[in-house]
């Protein structure tokens, strides 16, 4: 099975090969690219009943995607639409494993059946079956070679960034301006940039947080034990951070030497004043597709159900069921229900703020108290505290040491 | 009343200001509230005063007041 992590020989020769075989003619591009995504995806399967399963998960969704299509109110795509998303979170759930999931527990776990990029696949081919009907009327290019490039593109299969079908085909096939020396030394500073952030920041970082976490037991007392877990906590964070910005430099990079434009991914994260704007700078395109495809169909439910009364109650119950899924999608044991639930707390916290302040003040005079030194000093520490306390349950069993004290 | 006068009126009982005037070119930059919180409280209240429904990817592909305005027409049969 291949390795193909971003500090991977394979990946690294496909970073170097790529512009190369991407620029030997034109009209072969999109071939070429879903040879080389079929290639990387397979070399890592695990065992051949991985690459059925793959298969099934893959091509389902395309050509499934028409019969989604709602023509009408007795249309069939009426139950087949959410007969098909409930088996794809189930088929998810399962082969992700959640470990809380009482049922997942008791049912036979293969390890070997999992492949390379599942939880992002998930996101791609949602995106793509939902906007199917209107990626037809505004006739964008759909094609079977294309959907595999959309799904399966070797930059961003691991963790994104998270493209939207219409964006990736746009791009894929948008004329430009061969790339001058310029262009190439500013992409490969960014990759060689990227790899010093995942390769040595970040390791540094994590070396740090697993340092700190090994000392809260010895912490003798309970305020010097919960400054040994906020030290292991910031630098929990600065890790995630600096691991995750890195590898998207990297990837980002790597793709516009091919000639393809990544979203970008970050945006100054720990500049961000409250939980909310932290969530419109960090790991964007996974904010954005969880407030497309999650948070607005559940807070139109909401606020016109059982919220209609209260629409600001329903936003905040929206909000915090939105975080906690989006938590959950993490990882696969308690920590990332812990982690979910906090970041569901954070941004309804954040919103429930803003809204009293602004009926205290009125709206211009929110604006003038947001000005203020103090109270941006204020915002940013309260924000990076929350920030790294509820990042802390990411990567480290904390629930588990926790346990072990009680 | 027209598409447009009808849907100023849910603009400023969702923004909760009278000063409000929409034009074809407004977009989420323009008005102060505007987020992604108070969007989805528009859609409900415009879906309630048109009577009619938007779908997800609908909603997330209007790039101004003005393809929402289209949108309305071509959904209450305006159009």
């Amino acid at each position: 099975m291949l390795d193909f992590s971003i500090g991977s020989a394979a990946f690294g020769a496909l970073l170097l090969i790529m512009p190369l075989l991407m620029n030997i003619k034109k009209e072969w591009r999109q071939y070429i690219f879903v040879v080389v995504n079929i290639i990387v995806f397979v070399l890592t399967l695990k065992s051949v009943y991985a690459g059925i399963l793959a298969v099934l998960w893959i091509v389902t969704p395309y050509l499934v995607a028409p019969l989604l299509v709602q023509e009408s109110e007795h249309s069939i795509s009426r139950f087949i639409k959410p007969l098909f998303y409930v088996c794809m979170l189930v088929g998810f759930l399962y082969l992700m494993h959640y470990d809380w999931i009482i049922i997942f527990k008791k049912l036979p776990y293969f390890a070997a059946l999992k492949f390379l990029g599942l939880s992002y696949l998930l996101f791609r081919e949602v995106d793509y079956t939902m906007q199917y009907e209107y990626l037809k009327e505004m006739e964008v290019r759909i094609t079977f070679v294309d959907y595999l490039n959309y799904v399966l593109n070797f930059y961003t299969i691991m963790a994104g960034p998270i493209m939207r079908y219409e964006e990736f085909v746009t791009d894929f096939y948008e004329e430009k301006a061969p790339l001058s020396g310029e262009d190439v030394l500013e992409q490969a500073h960014r990759i060689l940039y990227g790899y010093v952030k995942v390769y040595v920041i970040s390791s540094f970082m994590s070396w740090f947080a697993t340092y700190w976490f090994g000392r809260i037991d010895q912490a003798g007392n309970f305020l010097k034990a919960c400054i040994i877990y906020l030290l292991f906590a910031a630098f929990n964070a600065l890790f995630i951070y600096f691991n995750f910005v890195g590898y998207c430099d990297v990837v980002a990079g790597g793709a516009a030497l091919a000639g393809m434009k990544l979203r970008e991914n970050f945006n100054k994260p720990y500049m961000a004043r409250s939980m909310s704007e932290f969530w419109n700078r960090h790991h964007i395109t996974l904010s954005e597709w969880i407030r497309d495809y999650i948070y607005s169909p559940v807070v139109k439910q909401f606020i016109s159900g059982p919220f209609k009364k209260n629409l600001f109650a329903g936003q905040c119950a929206a909000l915090f069921v939105t975080f906690l899924i989006a938590g959950i999608w993490h990882g696969t044991n308690l920590n990332y229900v812990v982690y979910g639930i906090l970041e569901g707390i954070g941004v309804v916290i954040a919103s429930v703020r803003k809204s009293k302040l602004q009926k205290k003040y009125g709206k211009k005079g929110y604006k003038e108290y947001e000005k203020k030194l103090p109270v941006a000093i204020f915002e940013h520490v309260w924000t990076m505290l929350y920030v790294a306390l509820s990042f802390s349950f990411v990567g480290y069993d904390v629930i588990g040491f926790l346990a072990g004290k009680v | 009343m027209d598409t447009k006068a009808r849907l100023n009126e849910v603009f400023r009982d969702v923004f909760d200001d009278d000063t409000i005037e929409i034009t074809d070119e407004m977009t989420a930059d323009d008005i102060d509230d505007w987020d992604s919180l108070t969007h989805v409280q528009l859609v409900v209240a415009v879906e309630e005063a048109f009577k009619c429904k938007f779908s997800t990817v609908e909603v997330m592909k209007l790039k101004n007041v003005g393809e929402f305005i289209k949108l309305i027409d071509r959904k209450t049969g305006n159009a």
